[in-house]
């Protein structure tokens, strides 16, 4: 249970300060100290065991399937870590209690700082790596938080935003990397992984997934290319560089690597990858930050290089470097947040940075300066410190390395490292603290006592590690046998000051004065780096890359999304071509093998017709009268073409809906302009409409002919032979489906019908079209005489043939259905002719009725079987031929409804047509452009 | 066994009438129905002048009964497709029955304040959601193209209305019209996709479609109607790409999302995609087993065609995100990404039958997805007053502090949609990631590896977009006052929309179940795949007794 609340106070406590910062600063303080402590105190509970050797594992099932469980591990290692971050952390709220002014809102500062204390306690001592990853990804989130913590500030959003990009980018990562390992362990717990070691190291996917694992490592430590957003996240307020950027979130990426040393380290891969990033950080940012006049960004790039230095060391892969490394974790922790607190108090104080103003202040503030200067004393590595101690073992091992040819190589880089190092911290103190006294903002003067007293408690530990390094024995030990797994290093015995007189001395001396004599030749150095310093940030780097990238889709964008209708349709036509395609090339273009039929002059002259009317349709298609008129052509003609393919029913279907879509689009152009605007002439655009076009009419008409040219089974044979004519008594498969085997859907279409109809009645009853915008009424024209006299003979001879229709439909093509529609263009033939008053005089129908009536009917006899006792619908009644008398009355109730609803609808629409009485047309202006 | 045999037994199948068990599967889609017809009901009788809350909330519950209806009929789901072939009554409709009843509630819940204050304050409105759901919860079930198709269809008509409702706004009606005539193509493209599988194979019915592409391909050599089918399944995919707005059928998505009104989108977004993807799943896993349908660049036949889409949709989505001033064009370009990364899990789940079970991932991530969208869209819904509804980045300005709960609310929502703990949308992505590599790592196949590493990449620049809402709620200065407008409802939707994000995230396991339970019930499949779920149902009790 501990391990779980040491992680979890943080998170729960974190109300705490919020909550209490309404009363006071220092009840905030408290609220956060309060979590802090207890979660210390808990900790060291465990210490003693946990030196001595001891692993706790503790695990509760969370997410079982996923492999996730809330399993933690207390380690070595993870103590370590964890010690570093609640003793830091403690260090750092008593430091923000008196760093941050009144303005300033405590309780979200402290929330946040708990909350990525909890998350950076749950990356050390999670057990499970998912869960690691988890926590990992609350750490970035939580110092987003933190470094945007002035929200005024604009560099620090933009800081903030960076530091999450890169951390944020390299969590996932990382996640993807650990998934990797765990999937090639089959278990995603540390005690697993770590002990699998060979396991990983041999599969095929070892390479991605150490790649991935230390994107994540090398993004939040900051490792070269990605070492650019530690500088701009300094945007932060101090305590918060001092926590973060300085001992723990940073240190995360190289917890992560000595975390997963022992399933990784060790083969040439880890060794150049880890060791190169390391080698190269480790130089350039020290020699960077010997460029930087700003205090904090000096201690920024510093950061990266001691850093760079801790990944060299796990690179190595020997398990004394690693003990190293895990040394030297301790140590930068102790004297870089020290350094971090003091710059701090320095900017609290004068109000700048900038050394270049700086200067003498060790006579305003003598604690600071001596605090400084100890702490940037163990930061060069001066003996009696403890930096000393952990760079000489770093020379030291810097000789004994595998998989390496040119032996000096690494050597001669640490060096220069180590010295730049020096020069950069000679420079901290002296331009800081020494000197002339600098023209402040403000008048310095030394802190109160409970803002020193962190930096000088961090500073005795530098110092005590530093002459007595056995102390940190325990800690480090326990570290480093979690970091090696499971042996300590051979000719290893104690942590010490001396070793000896050997090649690590020299480099030492060498890193010293030469580190000094740079410092000396400063001044000429900046000369020269204002001149030849390369105008190349990693910032701005980052800031190009973005702004390519977005160039980059903003161009894509606007070539494919320009917010017209046609390009989108122009593209999904274009996918359909491609799709269509493929098939054609997987298999082949060739039509079939059956003999084509003759060619009769009626299908000729179909034919013609038919593209004609195509080219009409598109010709026209400006003038929409003309359009529409054109369009129904080309559907008589599909419908004829059903009528060659021997498929009377659908073309009488086809034909009946063409002719009433028809009369509703006209209807519709009442309402809208006359004539499509212009488009303008030609463009490039209709050329590449019309090859898309083009390509695919042909490729469907290819693909149609292929399919006629091979053997198709028709079906409807066997529909008929096995199926319709014994169920269902007809031999017309459409109508029977249609009246019988699926009456109960015909039913449900025609009562939805009927209900349209219904619906748009009620909808358009009290239509006016003058209350439509741009619709004029129409001046009254004859209706013309041909028309007129043509429409009253057709009247009855199409309900003759509807009838007709509607009684053969059971055996021949035909059915109530259709003949509803056929009796319905008759009837509306009339309103067109001889317009809506005439025709309602003369047809006193009410037409909702009868759709009414129809849907009765049809529900009726479908019922009727109830009766029988047999299920709704079946229409089997023993009269001769079977079916027969009950299917002729459902039909006759689809016929009614669909006569009645149709013509509802279409009367509710002609209301548009009707023309406009006297008086509104002597309102209405002549210059009307509508009037026909 | 010849395709002319099948047809006939399709017939006789036909032929055999309900039985009574079957009227369990379209109990949710007629709750739903039942509940519109009454609204026309009460509606007929509304005061004029008054608000229409009352119907709203009638709505919700309605859709509550609906939802918890398929609850109830949990247990009693059906083998074999019901109404003549028509219908499937199993858990992975029922699951989606629930989802969109829920997505449709939490839309409607934002709703009433928004129309009223556009003066839009029609009874119409709700109907429309309750139809389109309705045609949600068929299309979940459908076991033919057929029925799929018209349920597609009355999913799809009420939308397109929906988007045009704020009809005096000319950006709405824009809206309406583009998502209506690329709609009308797309659903054209699909029909005549299955009008091509019906050519070739003689019959709609997903199971015996199967059935007689196995025969096509063995029979005599390949037959003509092989390189029919092929098309025809493209098309059909084409229509479901459509829908759930994948690369490159996305290009409507950004200017619906912007002109429809706010609660819409947050409904279209989500309901709209968890139902494609259900007929995606469904159609595709039952009626073109891989096996037949092999080709394509890495062999996987369709699935390439998912894994080329799930890349340029993730990458497309996430990267031109990055531009969008405008908050909803953000979302909607986002939203591509999310299908992106719902077609990762639908590739790696489907290549081979034993993955199948990876499918629960999906249903997850639709889950999740679902209440961190809707929770940022009640937010905006809530700022979307008439002539002054927050629109841009820079209108957000300081809205979280002015206004804590919708601040909380957008950030839980907004840390979901960018995949961050502890918030469902992490562990959404998680999964789906997770199974990516599983299948990666199982077949040796490195692609899907692959994929899921470019998901991961591309999330990040998620994380960088999203945050900018959250940057701007807190830290950028106020641009300009916005009244918020006070309404129960969004609040109400905000709420449950944050609960369930932060519980699905934090105590996934019983929704990690029901998703299981609902994938291992899936019919209509192949003995593979029936292998692959019998081995499923098998792990499931056993865990099941061992709790």
């Amino acid at each position: 249970m501990t391990p779980l609340l040491i992680v979890l106070l943080p998170f729960v406590g974190l109300i705490l300060p919020i909550i209490l910062a309404r009363h006071s600063h220092t009840a905030a303080t408290v609220g956060a100290l309060i979590p802090t402590t207890l979660s210390f105190g808990l900790l060291l509970s465990l210490a003693g065991d946990v030196f001595a050797g001891e692993v706790f594992v503790a695990s509760w099932p969370w997410i079982e399937t996923l492999g996730m469980n809330l399993s933690f591990r207390v380690d070595g290692l993870g103590m370590l870590f964890a010690i570093l971050i609640l003793g830091i952390g403690t260090l750092v709220v008593l430091y923000a209690h008196f760093y941050l002014s009144d303005s300033d809102p405590r309780g979200r500062f402290f929330g946040a700082l708990l909350a990525f204390m909890g998350a950076m306690l749950g990356v050390v001592l999670a057990e499970n790596v998912l869960l690691l990853a988890f926590f990992w990804e609350i750490t970035s989130l939580s110092s987003f938080l933190l470094i945007a913590y002035w929200t005024h500030v604009p560099l620090a959003r933009q800081g903030a935003r960076m530091a999450l990009a890169i951390t944020g980018m390299g969590g996932l990562l990382l996640f993807a990397g650990l998934l990797l390992v765990g999937h090639i362990v089959g278990s995603y717990e540390l005690s697993a992984i770590l002990a699998n070691g060979a396991l990983i190291q041999g599969h095929d996917l070892y390479v991605p997934a150490l790649i991935l694992v230390l994107m994540g490592a090398f993004t939040k430590s900051a490792q070269f290319p990605f070492h650019f957003w530690l500088p701009n996240a300094m945007t932060a307020p101090t305590p918060v560089s001092a926590y973060l950027h300085s001992a723990t979130m940073v240190k995360a990426g190289v917890f992560l690597l000595a975390r997963m040393h022992p399933a990784l380290s060790g083969t040439p891969e880890w060794f150049f990858i880890v060791t190169g990033a390391g080698l190269v950080t480790l130089t350039f940012a020290a020699y960077v930050a010997l460029f930087k006049h700003d205090l904090k960004g000096l201690l920024a790039y510093s950061t990266i290089s001691h850093l760079g230095l801790i990944t060299v060391l796990f690179g190595f892969g020997t398990p004394m470097a690693a003990l190293v490394g895990v040394f030297h974790i301790l140590n930068h922790a102790a004297f870089k947040a020290s350094l971090f607190m003091s710059v701090g108090i320095v900017d609290h104080e004068t109000g700048t940075r900038d050394m270049r103003i700086l200067g003498g202040l060790r006579h305003a503030m003598p604690i600071t300066a001596t605090l400084a200067t100890l702490g940037a004393a163990a930061m060069a590595g001066i003996p009696g410190f403890n930096g000393f101690i952990s760079k000489e073992m770093l020379f030291y091992e810097s000789w004994k390395l595998p998989f390496i040819e040119n032996e000096w190589v690494v050597p001669v880089i640490v060096t220069v490292g180590g010295l730049l190092s020096m020069a950069y911290s000679v420079r901290l103190v002296i331009d800081t603290f020494f000197g002339e006294e600098g023209d402040t903002p403000a008048k310095p003067h030394d802190p109160p006592f409970g803002m020193w007293l962190p930096v000088a408690l961090l500073v005795a530990v530098c110092v005590v590690v530093g002459v007595y390094p056995s102390i940190a024995e325990p800690i480090v030990n326990a570290a480093a046998l979690a970091t090696i797994g499971g042996v300590m290093p051979e000719g290893y015995e104690h942590l010490s000051l001396w070793h000896g007189f050997n090649a690590a001395v020299v480099m030492s001396l060498i890193a010293i004065f030469g580190g000094a004599a740079f410092f000396m030749l400063r001044h000429k150095l900046f000369a020269l780096a204002e001149r030849y310093w390369p105008n190349l940030h990693g910032k701005l780097v980052f800031e190009g890359l973005v702004e390519r990238v977005v160039d980059a889709t903003r161009a894509t964008t606007a070539s494919l999304e320009n917010g017209s209708l046609q390009r989108y349709v122009m593209l999904l036509i274009a996918f359909v071509v491609a799709a269509g395609a493929l098939p054609f090339f997987l298999f082949d273009f060739a039509p079939g093998n059956l003999p084509a039929t003759e060619l009769e002059p009626v299908t000729i002259v179909i034919f013609g017709i038919f593209v004609a009317a195509c080219l009409g349709v598109v010709a026209n298609h400006k003038r929409r009268l003309t359009a529409i008129v054109t369009l129904s052509v080309v559907g008589l003609v599909v419908s004829l073409s059903f009528v060659k393919f021997s498929a009377p029913d659908l073309a009488l279907t086809q034909l009946s809906v063409e002719v009433v879509t028809i009369l509703l689009l006209l209807l519709a152009l009442y309402v809208l302009p006359k004539e499509t605007p212009s488009e303008g002439g030609f463009s490039l655009r209709k050329v590449r409409d019309g090859i898309l076009a083009s390509v695919a009419g042909l490729g469907t008409g290819w693909m149609s002919y292929m399919v006629m040219t091979r053997p198709q089974d028709s079906i409807s044979m066997t529909h008929l032979e096995k199926a319709y004519y014994p169920v269902g008594g007809g031999t017309n498969v459409v109508n029977v489906t249609l009246v019988d085997i699926r009456g109960f859907d015909t039913m449900g279409e025609v009562a939805v019908l009927a209900m349209a109809g219904l619906g748009i009645f009620a909808l358009l009853a009290r239509l006016n079209p003058e209350h439509i915008h741009g619709v004029t009424r129409r001046v009254l024209d004859r209706y013309p005489v041909m028309l007129t006299s043509a429409t009253r003979p057709l009247l009855s001879l199409i309900l003759v043939m509807a009838v007709y229709i509607f009684m053969r439909g059971h055996y021949l093509p035909g059915g109530g259905f259709i003949a509803g529609l056929v009796a319905t263009v008759a009837l509306i033939i009339q309103y067109m002719a001889s317009g809506q008053q005439w025709s309602s005089e003369r047809m006193p129908v009410n037409f909702r009725i009868m759709a009414i009536i129809g849907v009765t009917i049809a529900v009726l006899s479908g019922a009727t079987s109830l009766a029988l006792g047999k299920p709704m619908m079946t229409m089997l009644v023993p009269l001769g031929e079977p079916g027969t008398v009950m299917t002729l009355y459902f039909d006759l109730g689809v016929f009614l409804g669909v006569v009645g609803a149709m013509m509802t609808i279409l009367t509710s629409l002609g209301v548009l047509s009707r023309p406009a009485s006297a008086e509104t047309l002597a309102h209405s202006k002549e210059t009307n452009p509508w009037k026909p | 066994m010849t395709m002319q045999l099948l047809s006939t037994l399709n017939t006789l199948a036909m032929l055999t009438p309900p039985q009574g068990a079957e009227f369990a599967a379209i109990v949710p889609g007629m709750i739903v129905t039942l509940v519109a017809l009454a609204f026309i009901l009460i509606d007929v009788f509304h005061r004029k002048g008054t608000p229409r809350d009352y119907l709203a909330y009638f709505s919700v519950i309605g859709l509550g009964v609906g939802a918890a209806s398929s609850w109830y009929l949990w247990d009693g789901t059906l083998e074999a497709p019901t109404f003549f072939g028509m219908l499937y009554l199993d858990r992975f409709a029922l699951f989606f029955s629930a989802l969109a009843c829920v997505s449709g509630a939490l839309a409607i819940l934002c709703s009433p304040a928004v129309l009223r204050s556009h003066r839009m304050d029609r009874g119409e409105y709700y109907l429309l959601v309750l139809f389109s759901v309705v045609g949600m919860i068929f299309m979940a079930a459908s076991a033919d193209l057929l029925s799929l198709f018209i349920a597609f269809e009355i999913m799809s008509i009420p939308i397109y209305v929906l988007a045009g409702f704020l009809r005096e706004d000319s950006r709405s009606a824009e809206a309406s019209m583009k998502y209506f005539v690329l709609g009308a193509f797309s659903a054209a493209l699909m029909l005549y996709g299955i009008a091509l599988i019906y050519g070739a194979t003689g019959t709609t019915n997903l199971e015996m479609i199967a059935q007689n592409l196995y025969y096509l391909e063995g029979g005599e050599g390949q037959h003509a109607g092989f390189g029919l089918a092929m098309l025809g399944v493209l098309l059909i995919f084409s229509g479901f790409a459509f829908k759930v707005a994948a690369v490159p059928f996305h290009i409507w998505t950004p200017d619906v999302y912007t002109g429809s009104p706010t609660p819409v989108v947050g409904f279209m977004a989500t309901a709209v995609k968890a139902i494609a993807f259900a007929g995606l799943l469904r159609v595709f896993v039952v009626a073109f087993p891989l096996d037949v349908l092999r080709g394509g660049f890495f062999g996987y036949g369709w699935i390439d065609i998912a894994f080329a889409l799930a890349a340029f949709s993730m990458v497309l989505g996430n990267v031109v995100a990055l531009l969008q001033n405008n908050v909803k064009r953000m979302l909607a370009y986002s939203s591509i990404a999310h299908a992106g990364y719902l077609l990762l899990g639908f590739t790696a789940a489907n290549a081979h039958p034993r993955f199948f079970l990876h499918n629960d991932a999906i249903l997850f991530y639709l889950v999740a997805y679902t209440f961190g969208t809707i929770g940022s869209f009640a937010v905006l819904s809530y700022f979307s007053r008439r002539g002054e509804s927050v629109e841009t980045f820079e209108d957000l300005g300081q809205l979280g502090i002015k206004y804590p709960m919708m601040g909380l609310v957008m950030g839980i929502s907004i840390f979901s949609a960018a995949g961050i703990p502890p918030t469902a949308g992490f562990l959404g992505k998680f999964y789906i990631f997770r199974s990516a590599i599983d299948v990666g790592m199982q077949t040796d196949e490195f692609s899907f590896i692959g994929l899921a590493i470019l998901g991961v990449l591309s999330s990040v620049a998620g994380v960088y977009y999203y945050l900018k809402v959250l940057i701007y709620m807190y830290m950028k200065p106020e641009k300009r006052a916005f009244r918020p407008l006070e309404h129960t409802g969004p609040k109400v939707a905000m709420v449950v929309c944050a609960v369930m994000t932060l519980y699905l995230g934090i105590f996934p396991a019983r929704a990690i179940e029901i998703t299981q339970e609902s994938i291992i019930d899936f019919q209509g499949v192949s003995s593979a795949v029936q292998a692959t779920l019998d081995l499923g149902q098998q792990a499931l009790e056993a865990r099941q007794a061992a709790e």
